[in-house]
């Protein structure tokens, strides 16, 4: 697959918007080195860099973003999860029935501003979600979601 | 140390094993150990979560775990777990791996630090490879090669799965990766034939025939060989395999060790283990083998494995 590094005027969009949107201070998204995948756009250590250019990769990093049509980057769930322990805006706490509806695929009642939100669970964010005319939507990937089963007791992790 | 239960030299594995029981030591000691299933273990993912916490989450959910002294992020689960660990949230957010404590070892034997390049030559699915990408703290490069496109994917699912970003997934056949660059450190986890990994009742062992044997033999030293032509002087490459087989293990390593000068070392962690071999079936080793070692399920209860650390001069 080919791949692009972004430059830093990209970096820095990418950054702003991630400040602006969920308050992830810029010098985290700064302190990776991205490349567009295809739709992907991945975040790499910035020392892993050189050894991506030597050789052709099938995978490099993690894929945080994707960017779909004009919307501009969309970030992905293991992007939120990597990602969203520097959220501060956006950040909506689910306890475990709550999680247990949107991995279910139900929506539920939740009040606040339309957009995408990182869904967080005892302090860790397992995904995104989306708020749309008053109502909690997850996002999680089928991945995390397919084999996914809560126990009878204790907490959802 | 495992107690030991009534042997068995008759039964199943007795005819398996039985071609080592001059080597192991105590074979009916052994022989009991791998009667019983491998306890599961479980590493933490330290990049993510801290131990105390993923240990509290499942002990809420009856999964009871102690930290094993000599790595104190791999969480050893005491008896059944009342549910299936890979089916959990901690597991699907990659806040966990499920990884047999012998693997953890072979990977902390390489001593990856942060901000070094690593190769690991035979990657898939990825339980050494992600260990070392958690040793260095996810800065660095830990370039994870796998030729096999099936398992490509488990590998690059669970480097997504645990979130990294120093990974570089390369599929090249390994004794043909390219030279050029050199790396700090390299780990050769071969394909063997997986005899550590025969334990319990549900085990199905396929004992290779020689011709089998050989070839694989010749494939382990193809890739020990372009490991350690890709290491970089005063580097660190360590060769393991889940088998007790010398023909894949100290034949292997004692070749390069005479034709190039590599040197062995001390593994780094300590354990009870037993020295490798210096020699077998009247073949002899060069003597610096006994620093390689050897587990063995009723010493350290885990799978069989041989680890050795090399350094190139």
């Amino acid at each position: 697959m080919s791949h692009a590094w972004l430059d830093p005027e990209e970096v820095g969009r990418l950054a702003r918007g991630m400040e602006e949107w969920f308050g992830v201070p810029p010098e985290v998204i700064e302190g990776y080195a991205w490349v567009r995948r295809g739709e992907a756009l991945c975040a790499l250590a910035p020392e892993a860099r050189p050894w991506a250019e030597a050789y052709p990769a099938s995978a490099v990093g993690l894929k945080a973003f994707k960017e779909v049509g004009a919307a501009g980057p969309k970030l992905t769930s293991r992007g939120a999860q990597v990602l969203g322990r520097w959220a501060t805006r956006r950040v909506v706490d689910v306890g475990e029935e709550d999680l247990r509806g949107l991995v279910e695929g139900r929506s539920l009642p939740w009040d606040g501003p339309r957009g995408p939100v990182i869904l967080r669970t005892q302090g860790v964010a397992v995904g995104m979600g989306v708020l749309r005319d008053g109502h909690l939507l997850g996002q999680l990937p089928r991945s995390v979601t397919e084999h996914l089963q809560f126990g009878q007791r204790g907490g959802a992790l | 140390m495992v107690t030991g239960e009534a042997p068995d030299r008759g039964g199943r594995y007795g005819r398996v094993f039985a071609r080592y029981e001059g080597l192991i030591p105590d074979f009916p000691g052994f022989l009991a150990a791998v009667a019983r299933p491998s306890p599961v273990h479980l590493r933490v993912n330290t990049l993510r979560a801290e131990v105390g916490g993923v240990a509290a989450a499942l002990a809420a959910q009856g999964v009871v775990t102690r930290p094993e002294p000599w790595c104190p992020f791999l969480l050893r689960v005491e008896g059944e777990p009342p549910r299936a660990l890979g089916a959990t949230l901690l597991h699907a957010l990659g806040l966990i791996y499920l990884q047999s404590a012998s693997s953890a070892v072979a990977a902390l034997a390489l001593g990856a630090r942060p901000g070094e390049a690593v190769l690991d030559l035979c990657a898939a699915p990825g339980s050494k490879t992600t260990l070392l990408a958690q040793a260095m703290g996810d800065r660095g490069a830990v370039v994870a090669n796998e030729p096999n496109p099936r398992r490509l994917q488990s590998l690059t699912a669970n480097l997504d799965r645990l979130g990294l970003t120093a990974a570089v997934v390369t599929g090249y056949p390994g004794q043909n990766f390219p030279l050029g660059r050199k790396f700090d450190r390299v780990l050769v986890d071969a394909p063997c034939s997986g005899e550590g990994t025969w334990r319990g009742p549900r085990a199905r062992p396929q004992p290779p025939s020689a011709g089998l044997r050989r070839h694989l033999a010749r494939q382990q030293g193809a890739l020990l060989r372009r490991g350690y032509e890709l290491l970089a002087p005063g580097g660190t490459l360590v060769y393991s395999t889940c088998t007790y087989a010398p023909e894949e293990n100290e034949g292997v390593v004692g070749p390069l060790v005479a034709e190039t000068g590599a040197r062995l070392e001390p593994l780094g962690v300590e354990l009870p283990a037993e020295p490798g071999l210096t020699r077998w079936e009247g073949e002899e080793f060069p003597p610096e083998l006994a620093l390689a070692r050897r587990l063995y399920p009723h010493c350290f209860d885990s799978e069989g494995f041989f680890v050795a650390r090399l350094a190139r001069p």
